[in-house]
């Protein structure tokens, strides 16, 4: 546990001076790879040629020692064809290059392993892979997994440099007088409480936050002193079991989330399971340690538009400076939410969908509650444009947006921004265990309060590791946004005619941006 | 207000080791001995209390094992490797998943609802029940919290003839008697499985089970076990097409029997209803290609419980083999609605009931309870590899399972279930079960969702692409 | 009598197919699919033998072919280790065995199912069947 008002040293970049990749290795050990390099040790010469040949750095040396192959710097069996291929050259046959056995093991149909090795390598390098790892989709077989980007055919933007294209968007469209929040990148971090995750995770995200001018939610659970600094870029929340609400707290931040339901379990409470309840979560939220916390659905005293601009307002009185989000899931009503959340008072109207979440959640609502965020996003968007109010509002999509490309995707569906959660843990090194809520909590330190488990990961090693993929993600959205021929990522919202859906298309589409 | 509905769970610890989706293989030859071994620092301990399991002869590592990766990631000489456990994925088959045994086990064991960490990691969508999602309600309609006991959810349902109307004679009192109705307290009735090593000990094992839960157990007539005395109202038998006796002594003491139909049925119940007017009569139809008129016929002619059966794996039986049973059971529903007769009879489905959620599913289509057959067979820690039926032996000695043991855990299975139909429930709003019977307006069909949202945004745009790419 | 086999997946692609080269109906034969035969460590395989069963035999990939690489070859190491250890202890080193194939070869497996009846033919039961009432069930087909 880190200790209160602890000094916290920052990478040394300021808001909106440009983030430079910083190579950020994994905290263990062993890399996960797709390959694996195998060198026969009895057979081995120790001769060193393919320490001189692998241009990737497989291969190294110290002295005369060879050291352990670094099988996730591999470009695979693509090696085969090119003349510098370690199997091949070696005189001794002492090398092997494999699918790595537990590749298959890792992940789930949404965060496949691709994915997860995808992401984990620009959290580490701040680029995509070279290798064959997709980057752009997982394997769920549907909604955005099933969508792709329409490049031009004669891909566009020659005369467009990434320096002219803007991906910043603005949070505050009602024009009622309040303060504008002008994000530099098209996402911010969603709420993870502090006590689902560990201090290190929320002060990691708060500085990728800052250092790339957007947000970070505190989720429910108050909002912690090591906070403080960032409160310019934090986004505090208003959930059902008001824990950690103060007033000073909402006085603090530029933007209130209210939330109503959260797409991992809509319609359904959140639950903090005893065992994370630690002195320190206890003292935040003002209640017991090791008492297990209920947070009631639905806010219980709103039963109506009116009761709930009622609440907007009450926020709005206290904090006169301060934009409101609504957070809502997707029931089949959710296109008349987002309007009657727009009428009481919002100036966010945030979807979330049911594959993100941190904290424990049942399965059966997990899976079958609520509609998936894909075909909520375009619901919403055109139905408040029929309304004519969609330029007055800001639409956010989360629940499910791991990628660049899902980004990407939702904004053309019909989001103005988007909120990520899951793709930060998974920068982290999360590999989507599903055990977060069991026992003392993440056995990998990111999502516990368990004191040992937590000094697992350091601040600098989370910023960085989360800032690279920032930096990773920003590159990919300018250069779709470049080759779509758009200079400002407002350009593509909506624009649901540069997406198709493979269900309605015969012809394979390519939407990679590698070296192209 | 009706006294809650409780169900009694209590933890029945398996008496095999579960199987574990992911294998550790642990290469301990080559070890450095670190001083400081990664196998130590396990944060769930589980290379130290590893075990040997004598009758499946595998490494309990696997089981205890949490998927961290950290033994994995952090032995300086790569000994060790998490696999895909090939016995985990040979469970079962391709309706009845592995994923779905597993969940089935770890409810029966702990009577709790499957509860994981981060979010929903499985397919888009798939066939059938996978392809609804359900509602849920926000801000202006509110939510009902039954999961944790503050407000009262009811999920009970009634199995009988409902009349359309009352008639009253010039004294003002009831001109007839009204048809016998009998209250469940929750949707699921339980009918023995068609394997198992054991059929007699699994009718004591489901007639006490559903004593526990208040709901009935449908048990086949011929090989019926005897019952006690006490348990009597809870089992309906079930007799084969026409072999059914008047003077079979059960009539008089069950409440509700079942018959399998026949061309000659209506006038067997005619006769049969009036030496008994007080027993209720299911009448189980195949759900082939016939059924939707038939399920009309009979329900016109005055039936009471209508036991439509579909396949093990959810699919119609004869010209209806490719029909889902949500489709099966919506035909049915929404036939018995145009003709105005739906609320007089009471439609109860079963065949490939696997989830939870199913149960949910199928009465937002159009059931008014289900009946859960294979689940059970599952909970008591089945495997599914059908040896029963080749006359091998039983992996997992269900034959040796005691009645009370055996019990508690369907209890506790269908204690969860019941927990998570109030979970679904709640998150729409709903007070209860019975109100839940055919609203789809409260589920969020695929096709639907296609034809709204997707299809005009993306169908029909080939010739609009081609000039964009005329290759 | 019963024996158990443990089956790499690779080597032994289907374990159905296996069983049904066995054909012995009075011993009960048990092929349990591993994800390699560097899977079964050493006590596993002590274990299984002490459990009783009559005969424990591991079939896995040809070394050079071994998926995971070094996997068979560990096996075979174990093997060695379990014959050396049971010699030690007075038991039959021949109870246990291993043999090593082609994945995808047919021939291979069967001639391996003919080397284990000929082995169990050879040997008989296993000196540890006292418990005649825990073995009476498993020794049924």
């Amino acid at each position: 546990m880190a200790k209160p008002n602890k000094v916290i040293a920052l990478p040394t970049t300021s808001p909106g001076q440009l983030w430079e990749p910083v190579h950020t290795p994994g905290r263990f050990r062993n890399t996960l790879s797709k390959y694996r390099v195998y060198r026969n040790e009895s057979r081995c010469i120790k001769c060193g040629k393919c320490v001189e040949l692998c241009p990737y750095g497989v291969f190294t040396k110290a002295g005369s020692y060879l050291r352990r192959p670094k099988s996730y710097l591999c470009l695979g069996l693509e090696c085969q064809k090119k003349p510098f291929h370690c199997v091949a050259n070696c005189p001794a046959q002492a090398l092997k290059v494999s699918v790595h056995p537990v590749y298959n093991t890792l992940g789930d149909c949404r965060w496949n392993p691709d994915l997860l090795l995808s992401t984990w390598w620009q959290a580490e390098f701040g680029n995509l892979p070279y290798t064959d790892l997709e980057y752009r989709t997982g394997g769920s077989g549907g909604g955005f997994d099933r969508l792709r980007l329409l490049f031009p055919p004669r891909r566009g933007g020659k005369n467009i440099n990434h320096d002219d294209i803007s991906l910043e968007v603005d949070i505050n469209r009602r024009g009622d007088g309040r303060p504008n929040i002008r994000v530099s990148v098209p996402w911010y971090g969603g709420g993870m409480s502090f006590g689902s995750v560990s201090i290190n995770t929320i002060l990691s995200r708060a500085t990728a936050a800052t250092t790339f001018n957007t947000m970070v939610s505190t989720g429910e659970g108050g909002f912690p002193e090591e906070l403080y600094p960032f409160s310019d870029h934090v986004v505090t929340q208003v959930a059902t079991g008001l824990f950690g609400v103060r007033e000073d707290t909402l006085q603090r931040v530029r933007m209130i989330e209210f939330k109503y339901a959260q797409g991992a379990k809509p319609g359904l409470g959140g639950h903090l399971l005893g065992d994370k309840v630690t002195p320190a979560v206890a003292r935040m939220r003002e209640s017991v340690t090791g008492n297990a916390l209920f947070s009631p659905f639905p806010f219980h005293s709103v039963y109506s538009v009116e009761d709930h601009k009622k609440h907007i307002d009450w926020m709005k009185e206290i904090n006169p400076r301060a934009l409101i989000s609504v957070k809502v899931s997707t029931p089949t009503d959710v296109d008349m939410v987002a309007v009657g959340s727009y009428y009481a008072g919002a100036h966010v109207v945030q979807l979330d969908g049911s594959y993100g979440g941190t904290g424990a959640a049942p399965d059966i609502a997990k899976k079958n509650i609520a509609m998936p965020i894909e075909y909520a996003i375009p619901k919403v968007h055109q139905f408040l444009r029929a309304e004519g109010i969609r330029e007055s509002v800001t639409l956010v999509a989360s629940g499910g947006i791991r990628s660049a490309y899902d980004v990407a995707k939702a904004i053309a569906l019909g989001a103005d921004l988007v909120q990520i959660g899951t793709a930060d843990l998974v920068a982290l090194e999360c590999l989507r265990c599903h055990n977060c809520e069991s026992g003392r909590g993440c056995a990998r330190g990111i999502a516990t309060t368990d004191p040992e488990l937590v000094d697992l990961m350091t601040i600098q090693y989370g910023a960085a590791r989360i800032c690279n993929m920032y930096y990773s993600w920003s590159w990919q959205l300018k250069e779709i946004l470049r080759l779509l021929g758009l200079r400002s990522i407002r350009e593509l919202v909506g624009r649901t005619d540069l997406l198709m859906h493979l269900d309605y298309f015969e012809r394979a589409i390519d939407d990679d941006i590698r070296g192209k | 207000m009706p006294a809650k509905y409780h169900i009694h769970v209590r933890r029945v610890p398996p008496r095999f080791t579960p199987l574990a989706k992911n294998a550790i293989i642990d290469w301990s030859e080559g070890c450095l001995r670190c001083a400081r071994c990664v196998k130590e620092q396990c944060p769930v301990d589980a290379y130290r209390k590893r075990g040997f399991d004598r009758t499946q002869f595998v490494d309990t590592i696997d089981e205890m094992c949490r998927d961290c990766y950290r033994c994995v990631q952090g032995c300086p000489r790569e000994l060790i490797y998490k696999v895909v456990n090939p016995q985990y994925r040979q469970l079962g088959d391709e309706y009845w998943t592995p994923e779905i045994l597993s969940a089935t086990w770890y409810q029966a064991e702990t009577g709790k609802i499957p509860v994981s960490g981060a979010g929903y990691g499985g397919p888009f969508s798939g066939p059938g029940f996978d392809s609804l999602w359900t509602d849920m309600s926000e801000i202006v309609r509110p939510t009902r919290d039954g999961i944790h006991g503050r407000e009262y959810i009811s999920t009970s349902v009634d199995l009988g003839r409902k009349p359309m109307f009352l008639l009253f004679d010039e004294q003002g009192d009831m001109a007839w008697t009204t048809p016998p109705l009998l209250e469940l307290p929750l949707p699921i009735l339980l009918a023995e499985p068609k394997l198992g090593p054991n059929p007699r000990g699994m009718q004591e094992i489901i007639t006490l089970a559903a004593q526990n839960l208040g709901t009935l157990a449908i048990l086949g007539r011929d090989q019926l076990v005897p019952v006690p005395a006490q348990a009597l109202g809870q089992i309906m038998p079930s007799y084969s097409a026409g072999a059914l006796e008047l003077e079979d002594p059960l009539l008089s003491q069950v409440r509700a029997i079942e018959m399998l139909d026949h061309p000659a049925l209506l006038k067997q119940v005619e006769v049969l209803k009036k030496r008994y007017p007080q027993l209720l009569v299911s009448i189980k139809v195949p759900g082939d290609e016939k059924v939707v008129d038939r399920v009309a016929e009979l329900t016109a002619a005055g039936a009471e419980i209508i036991h439509i059966y579909a396949t093990e794996k959810a699919r119609g039986l004869g010209g209806f083999q490719d029909l889902h049973l949500k489709d099966l059971i919506r035909r049915c529903h929404l036939r018995l609605v145009e003709e105005q007769l739906r609320d007089t009879v009471t439609l109860l489905f079963s065949g490939g009931i696997a989830l939870a959620e199913h149960v949910a599913k199928a009465i937002i289509c159009g059931a008014d309870g289900i009946i859960a057959d294979l689940p059970l067979l599952l909970a008591l820690e089945c495997r599914l590899c059908r040896q029963c039926t080749k006359g091998g032996n039983c992996p997992v000695e269900i034959d040796l399972l005691t009645t009370k043991r055996g019990a508690q855990r369907l209890v506790n299975l269908i204690g969860a279930w019941n927990n998570q139909l109030l979970e679904i429930m709640g998150a729409m709003g709903m007070r209860e079960v019975r109100r839940l019977r055919g609203e789809v307006g409260r589920a969020m069909f695929l096709e639907d969702l296609e034809k709204e949202i997707f299809a005009p945004l993306f169908a029909n745009r080939e010739t609009e692409l081609q000039k964009r790419d005329p290759n | 009598m019963e024996v158990v086999v443990f089956a790499c997946q690779q080597a032994v692609p289907d374990p159905e197919a296996l069983k049904s080269l066995w054909g012995l109906a009075d011993v009960r034969f048990r092929v349990l699919p591993e994800p390699c035969s560097s899977k079964v460590e050493a006590f596993q395989l002590l274990r299984t033998l002490a459990t009783p069963v009559d005969l424990v035999w591991v079939i896995g990939c040809e070394e050079s072919l071994c998926r995971l690489a070094e996997g068979s070859q560990r096996a075979g190491g174990r093997m060695a280790y379990t014959k050396k250890y049971l010699e030690e202890i007075g038991l039959e080193p021949a109870r246990v065995g291993r043999t090593v194939v082609t994945p995808g070869d047919q021939a291979a497996l069967r001639a391996a199912v003919a080397e284990i009846q000929d082995r169990l033919k050879s040997l008989g039961a296993s000196p540890l069947r006292q418990a005649p009432q825990s073995a009476a069930r498993r020794a049924a087909p």
